[in-house]
């Protein structure tokens, strides 16, 4: 029964230390790919852009977290960069 | 027993996101802005860090400030315009040492958007300033140190150079005088001995 109790207290403090550290990498490439696009789009039409945002169901709040968390990581933002271009090009042919 | 256990480790799992939320502060929000200007000035930040990395700005400060907008202590448009003038002073070969500290000084103080923009600028030329005027000094002054090093050697070799030549000089006289008392001692013998004759 002690052991018991010794694991899940274990396993209680790993889940408390990793949500008060918690500087989870909030983005993956499919990520970055879309948060990409909305920054493309938001340099061509904004309201488009709003629109974009709705539609992939990220509130602003979620997208800037996700944007600084992109922002943080040097090669997350070489890839936003390269991607936010491509997508630029694109919307304004 | 086991249910209890169960019970536990459910409530921990369920309070703890609660947890790890309460150490963020609700932080002061700068002025309020439209979704779509927030939207573009948060999606310049990422171009504006890397063009701070292409230029060589320190990584430490380019990740202080974008901490900062994280935490909503900077605007996104703040953070992209410290990093727009990080890159600045990193083409220019000025450093941006203390940049982020000095930020979220002059934002506690109140300074906002491009008041701020022109507080950062000002504040970094005038290190960058304080900092060059130093280094000239530090040359100046090591000059002037390498110069008075080189005096004291000059007038120490002359130094030297005049007391080996008044010794020289002794040792002649006293040569000098030596045959001199010889040559006398000598004469009132010889003429001793004439007058013998």
């Amino acid at each position: 029964m002690k052991t018991k109790i010794f694991l899940i207290a274990v396993v209680a403090a790993l889940v408390i230390v990793n949500c008060a550290t918690g500087e989870e990498k909030a983005f993956d490439q499919k990520t970055i790919e879309t948060v990409a696009k909305i920054a493309a789009m938001v340099e061509v039409d904004e309201l488009e852009a709003l629109k974009l945002l709705e539609t992939e169901k990220m509130s602003l709040d979620k997208y800037k977290e996700i944007i600084t968390a992109i922002t943080l990581d040097a090669k997350a933002t070489e890839k936003f960069v390269q991607m936010k271009k491509a997508f630029l090009e694109q919307y304004q042919k | 027993m086991k249910h209890v256990a169960l019970l536990v480790l459910v409530a921990i799992f369920s309070i703890s996101p609660l947890l790890a939320q309460t150490g963020d502060e609700a932080p002061e929000r700068t002025p309020v802005r439209s979704d779509a200007e927030e939207l573009k000035s948060a999606s310049r930040l990422p171009d504006a860090a890397n063009d701070a990395r292409k230029a060589g700005a320190e990584e430490d400060e380019i990740q202080n400030v974008v901490k900062d907008v994280q935490e909503k202590k900077l605007s996104p448009e703040e953070g992209a315009n410290t990093m727009r003038i990080m890159e600045e002073n990193s083409a220019a070969g000025i450093s941006n040492k203390g940049i982020s500290d000095y930020v979220a000084e002059q934002k506690s103080k109140g300074l906002h958007g491009e008041e701020l923009g022109q507080a950062v600028r000002t504040e970094l030329q005038a290190r960058h300033r304080v900092r060059v005027e130093e280094g000239e000094g530090k040359t100046e002054r090591k000059e002037e140190r390498e110069g008075q090093e080189a005096e004291t050697e000059k007038e120490g070799t002359q130094k030297v150079k005049s007391e080996t030549k008044e010794g020289q000089s002794e040792d002649q006289s006293q040569e000098q005088k030596g045959t001199m008392k010889k040559q006398s001692e000598e004469q009132p013998s010889s003429k001793g001995k004439g007058k013998g004759k």
